[in-house]
């Protein structure tokens, strides 16, 4: 899953994006106003934390940018406003979530996790694949009751994918949603991990989880879920 | 609790009150007198009838008094008195009243000089006496001969005043009476009028009950037309009008404040909780106690600034007993500045007269001269020239800082002085506090001075600083 992170403050920022690189989101960060609709424009993200007092363009007119363009992408409004009124507004401007600054990191990333559910239109966090069991929360995946260990990407991969059942997802999809714009991505990135996958899912007997479209990409059947 | 109609209508009930007890008096004395007259007047009439039935006959003195004619003087019940008597008081003839049941005692008259008077009757009344003195006329050959006798006897009649004081009785009861009444229609009366006139009032005193600072957006319409309110009105409307300033502006600046630190808090929080989260991400744990350091630094300069802030607001005007020469502490500075890389000094273009003196404490005042220098360096475009100007005009010492203006508007200019207004709505960086020309602008108050911001030209924005002091032969 893909964030979009506009903060004005540089330790903030840091500090948020590590938190949540590490929590298997791939985050993206702007500075300032400008460059955060750019960057919202380019890419397709699954949450976008904006900051409201932003330098350039301030987070309102940039979110109300957003929305006249037909961006339905889950914004979660990140600011030291905290009076009713402003909340208001930021939410009929058209954010889906309001935080206000000083926050806990948790509640941040159960607020993220929640609008990218909200995206995909899962409620729930357990997604289940048959015996295989993907917690969007704990960010853990088990298959038979037994813990199957993924690496960061690998997880996101799956998470995405699973998120997306019944779809085809293409590799640039996956990139785009895996990946944040910090590094290359090598161009069998995707189906190393896929690989990877499928090896770990092997030992529980559910490699063939994640199925090849060729020329598509890869998809997890919707029967899969209930088989 | 007093009210006003409560006292207005005491006071009015009574002072009438008291005008209607001086009119009913007077009313009562007037009648009672006047009925008195009557019964004087009466008396003195049948006085006169019985003075024509005193003659003398010859050297015989006689009193044709027949009881049958005037039966009042002879009646068992309530009679009326009378008594004839000689030059020698002794008594020639006195009613049958007097004498029954051989009452000789207490006479009517006791005295020689009253002519009417009142007195306790003989059977306990109340009553009324009246004496005149009678000269018996001459009767010659059974005819009065038109001459009077030469000693005169004196005639006292005296009857009851159960009738005058059964008047007197009921006219007072009445007066009382309509005191009664009067007092409770006024009373009434009072009640509605002073309720109708003071209706603007007491709508007044409703409308600023409900006045509170979450509804100061209150116009006092209810008092609109009446003339003696309407200058309590318009200084009401002018009270609530800044007082809503006032809270507007301090809700502002507490939101402000609580802005300036909520940022490095939250920078301070999150930082510590993903850094306790993730304990593999040793780069970021390794930067967090130099970050904390930074971040405290910051929250402590701005609770400081804060503090002087309020501090500098607190008190009015103040003068300090310390003189400090502005020129001296202008070049100090201007000569710091050349000790930098950068050579901050060769842009700064000076021209300060020597030895001007401000009373102002001079901590407080270097930090003004630093923050309006700083603040020319930090914001104009870079190796712009600054223009330094000090000099003693009138009573005042004036300062002045140009620089070029950079990105600022002439609408900005109005903002320079609020407290945590930034140019750029963004908070980052740990520089300033962003109290800095509001505390410079407090500070300069406090010593009785004053500062603004214009544009000098479309390019150019001055700081004036005036504050009051001397050159030096003053």
């Amino acid at each position: 899953m893909k964030l979009l992170l506009i903060e004005d403050s540089e330790r903030l920022s840091d500090s948020i994006a590590r938190g949540l690189r590490r929590s298997g989101w791939a985050v993206d960060v702007a500075l300032d106003g400008e460059a955060g609709l750019a960057q919202a424009i380019a890419n397709e993200y699954d949450v976008i934390v904006l900051d409201l007092m932003l330098p350039k363009l301030d987070g309102l007119t940039l979110l109300r940018r957003l929305r006249e363009r037909g961006s339905l992408v889950h914004v979660l409004v990140l600011t030291a406003k905290d009076a009713v009124e402003d909340r208001v507004l930021g939410l009929r401007v058209g954010a889906d979530d309001y935080l206000v600054k000083p926050f806990d990191f948790d509640e941040l990333l159960a607020r993220v996790d929640a609008l990218a559910r909200r995206r995909h239109e899962a409620k729930d966090p357990l997604i289940r694949l048959g015996e295989v069991i993907i917690d969007t929360a704990q960010k853990t995946v088990s298959c038979a009751g037994k813990p199957v260990e993924l690496a960061r990407r690998e997880y996101m991969v799956l998470e995405y994918l699973a998120l997306r059942r019944g779809q085809s997802v293409s590799r640039e999809d996956l990139e785009q949603h895996v990946y944040d714009n910090r590094k290359e991505i090598a161009s069998n990135a995707i189906d190393s991990a896929v690989c990877a996958i499928r090896r770990r899912l092997q030992r529980s007997g559910q490699a063939e989880l994640i199925r090849t479209r060729r020329g598509f990409g890869y998809s997890i059947r919707v029967a899969d879920e209930t088989a | 609790m007093n009210s006003i109609q409560g006292r207005l209508s005491r006071y009015t009930i009574a002072t009438l009150l008291v005008l209607y007890a001086l009119v009913a008096g007077a009313i009562y004395i007037g009648i009672a007198r006047y009925l008195e007259a009557r019964v004087d007047a009466a008396l003195q009439t049948k006085a006169s009838v019985m003075a024509t039935l005193v003659h003398m006959d010859g050297e015989q003195l006689e009193f044709e008094f027949d009881d049958l004619l005037m039966p009042e003087y002879s009646r068992a019940s309530m009679p009326e008195y009378f008594e004839l008597r000689r030059a020698d008081r002794s008594i020639f003839e006195r009613s049958l009243s007097l004498a029954r049941d051989g009452v000789t005692k207490p006479m009517l008259d006791p005295g020689l000089d009253r002519i009417a008077w009142d007195i306790e009757l003989p059977d306990g009344r109340h009553g009324r006496a009246l004496a005149l003195a009678v000269f018996p006329q001459v009767e010659r050959d059974g005819e009065l001969d038109g001459t009077t006798g030469s000693e005169p006897l004196r005639l006292v009649l005296a009857q009851g005043l159960e009738q005058l004081d059964s008047v007197r009785g009921a006219l007072r009861a009445g007066l009382i009476l309509g005191g009664v009444a009067l007092w409770l229609l006024v009373a009434l009366a009072l009640r509605w009028s002073l309720a109708r006139g003071l209706e603007p009032l007491t709508a007044l005193a409703r409308q600023v009950e409900t006045v509170t600072p979450e509804s100061l957006d209150v116009e006092f319409s209810s008092v609109e037309g009446v003339r003696e309110l309407a200058g309590i009105r318009t200084r009401l409307d002018e009270l609530v009008e800044r007082l809503g300033s006032a809270l507007e502006r301090e809700r502002r600046f507490t939101s402000a404040a609580a802005h300036e630190l909520r940022t490095p808090l939250a920078e301070l929080k999150t930082m510590a909780q993903v850094a306790a989260r993730f304990p593999e991400d040793h780069e970021l744990r390794a930067r967090v106690p130099g970050e904390v350091l930074v971040l405290v630094a910051r929250m402590q300069s701005t609770v400081e600034s804060l503090l002087a802030f309020a501090r500098a607001t607190k008190s009015g005007p103040t003068t300090s007993a310390t003189r400090s020469d502005v020129s001296a502490l202008l070049l100090r500075l201007i000569d710091e500045r050349s000790g930098r890389a950068n050579a901050d000094s060769a842009r700064i273009q000076a021209a300060i007269e020597p030895a001007l003196l401000v009373r102002a404490d001079p901590t407080l005042l270097e930090s003004v001269l630093r923050n309006l220098l700083d603040n020319a360096f930090a914001h104009g475009p870079a190796l712009a020239p600054i223009a330094v100007r000090a000099r003693l005009e009138a009573d005042s010492i004036v300062v002045e800082l140009e620089n070029p203006r950079g990105d600022l508007t002439e609408r900005d200019l109005g903002h320079l002085f609020e407290p945590f207004w930034r140019k750029d709505v963004s908070r980052h960086g740990d520089a300033h506090s962003g109290l800095g020309l509001a505390l410079v602008e407090a500070w300069v108050k406090s010593w009785g001075g004053t500062i603004r911001a214009e544009l000098a030209r479309p390019d150019l924005v001055r700081f004036s600083l005036y504050l009051p002091g001397a050159g030096p032969n003053q």
